[in-house]
């Protein structure tokens, strides 16, 4: 008999290859992310010794891997924390990957007075990330105006649209050709292997075998 | 799904699932209680966790006055067993089926309305009694027909003995962590702390996604007697609903914790497999009925009517509009003398001892 795959939600784009590479380098399977051409179903055979389904990759838009996993059409998903705190998903993250950490900060002009924004009465703050501002910023008594939007956040600032952005950042390149600076980095993302709560219950074992194939340091005492 | 279309479907769904099931439970001397739909706020102060709270709805009534619309049974049941002034010893058993108003977020959107039926067990302490609730929870699930059902029990003194370890400002983290399962998360504030690895790792295991006996041995062990003592309960309970073969249904859970603001012991969750959708839910709160004036220990549950409807209408799409399942009392009773719940509260309550008002 046949079982039915494992269905993994990946976002498409980077994380997707540093995904395969995880899995790759620890022994669950092996593919290319050359080899899903358009596809946006990818079946894949995986080492039986870890995981005893075939599995099903799915291929989403970043922000849909939440939905995808909580709603149970995907078992598991490869998800950063930002958009999971912006989803509120209702998910599990029983491991971390080592990849993928980026700085969530306040940045604005470089005129702008960091105190005075905090006595601001207030504050208008682009962002494509208002429920970690709200958590941060909001917690701290700040009377904030979100602005919500969907890109190229930094150019809210640069033109006057807001005080100042929340906004992912890497190097920090872009703020520094808008003529940004950081003003308080708030947050650390990370990206999670996250789970269907059902899927600790239903395919526990697939799961363990799983997290230890990847080095969680839950598992390190029962390899 | 058929019953989003068909209000009226959904609400003789509904009513058949409350009747069945208060029927059932009123077999086992559970005594339906009206409760009531305002409670003034400052009669409540101080039972609920700030953020549970913050999920209700107030309104100013005449004359200024502030209430809260009933939005947690338990605290409002709780009260008004105390101001019944029970005296120790006393037994009751009280079971209510009521819509509740309470911001939740739910699977599809925020939910602000929800139907919800439970009991809850006032007067006797310790393990019997939580035996008898949740076995009660998994025979009531079974009777109601839902598919696939778990109960996740744990203690929530285990995550309270290590959280008054960790600093009061990193406390709303690891809770959120532990809830999300995010083990790497406990293993960082551990690092931070600067704790041993053995002591950091016996800490992730609150937030273990499939804890078994030795995850519970470790994460007590280094909170000395009372942490053993917890475990030693909880290991005790899990061997005896063994026993009475819900085995396969029962889980240990390590991760539960006070979300509520008034639990004090076992704490448990009742979910749908398939999904992973909690269906109900209870737990042992020896404390809440004295900030009333009355220092009598209790334990309940909960659950979900609306949940149940819509699982049990996805499951099982035409038994619906089916009101013929509502049994007779003397039917249900016969059951129940086969149940294995039955058998539970047998061991729980030998004969003579069953109560002392005499049921």
């Amino acid at each position: 008999m046949t079982l039915p795959a494992l269905r993994i939600a990946l976002p498409k784009g980077r994380l997707t290859k540093q995904t395969l590479d995880a899995l790759r380098r620890a022994d669950v399977l092996d593919i290319s992310e050359e080899s899903f051409g358009r596809r946006l179903v990818v079946p894949c055979t995986p080492n039986p010794s870890v995981l005893h389904r075939p599995v099903e990759f799915l291929l989403l838009k970043n922000q849909d891997v939440p939905t995808y996993v909580e709603h149970g059409v995907a078992e598991l998903g490869v998800c950063g924390s930002d958009v999971l705190e912006e989803a509120r998903a209702e998910v599990f993250r029983p491991h971390t990957f080592p990849f993928g950490r980026c700085r969530i900060a306040l940045a604005g002009r470089r005129d702008v007075d960091p105190a005075g924004l905090a006595q601001a009465e207030v504050v208008r703050i682009a962002t494509k990330y208002p429920e970690i501002t709200r958590r941060t910023l909001g917690a701290r008594g700040w009377q904030l105006q979100i602005l919500p939007l969907g890109g190229s956040v930094e150019l809210a600032a640069t033109l006057g649209l807001a005080d100042a952005i929340v906004d992912l950042v890497e190097t920090g390149t872009t703020l520094r050709e808008n003529h940004l600076e950081i003003i308080e980095v708030l947050d650390t993302t990370r990206v999670h292997l996250i789970a269907n709560r059902a899927l600790c219950r239903r395919d526990a074992q697939d799961l363990m075998r799983l997290l230890r194939a990847l080095g969680a340091e839950i598992t390190t005492e029962e390899t | 799904m058929a019953l989003n279309n068909n209000p009226s479907a959904y609400a003789r769904q509904r009513r058949a699932l409350v009747t069945e099931a208060l029927t059932f439970l009123h077999g086992w001397g559970y005594e339906e209680l009206e409760v009531p739909l305002l409670v003034p706020v400052e009669e409540l102060r101080g039972t609920l966790d700030p953020l549970a709270e913050d999920e209700h709805f107030r309104f100013v009534g005449p004359r200024g006055r502030l209430y809260l619309l009933r939005g947690d049974l338990t605290p409002v049941v709780a009260r008004q067993i105390a101001l019944r002034r029970p005296a120790l010893g006393q037994v009751h058993r009280v079971s209510y089926a009521n819509r509740i108003a309470r911001l939740q977020r739910g699977l599809w959107a925020d939910q602000a309305e929800a139907f919800e039926l439970g009991i809850e067990l006032i007067g006797p302490v310790g393990a019997r009694a939580d035996l008898e609730v949740i076995c009660l929870a998994l025979e009531l699930a079974g009777r109601l027909r839902v598919p696939e059902v778990e109960l996740h029990v744990g203690d929530v003194r285990l995550a309270q003995h290590w959280l008054h370890h960790v600093p009061s400002e990193q406390r709303g983290c690891v809770r959120a962590a532990i809830a999300r399962r995010d083990v790497d998360a406990l293993l960082e504030v551990g690092r931070a702390l600067g704790w041993s690895t053995e002591r950091r790792r016996a800490f992730s295991y609150l937030a273990h996604p499939l804890p078994e006996a030795p995850q519970l041995s470790a994460l007590a062990e280094p909170l000395e007697r009372t942490g053993q003592e917890i475990a030693a309960e909880l290991r005790s309970l899990l061997s005896t609903l063994e026993e009475l073969g819900f085995g396969e249904r029962v889980r240990l859970d390590l991760s539960v914790l006070d979300d509520r603001g008034y639990y004090t012991g076992v704490r448990f969750r009742l979910l749908s497999s398939p999904m992973g959708e909690i269906l109900g839910a209870g737990g042992r709160y020896d404390e809440l009925l004295q900030r009333f004036g009355a220092d009598v220990p209790a334990v309940g549950f909960s659950m979900r009517v609306d949940r149940l409807v819509s699982l049990l209408a996805s499951t099982d799409p035409g038994g619906g509009d089916d009101c013929s399942g509502v049994a007779a009392l003397t039917e249900l009773a016969d059951a129940l003398t086969r149940s294995r719940a039955g058998e539970a509260v047998r061991l729980a309550y030998p004969a003579g001892a069953l109560d002392p008002e005499g049921r």
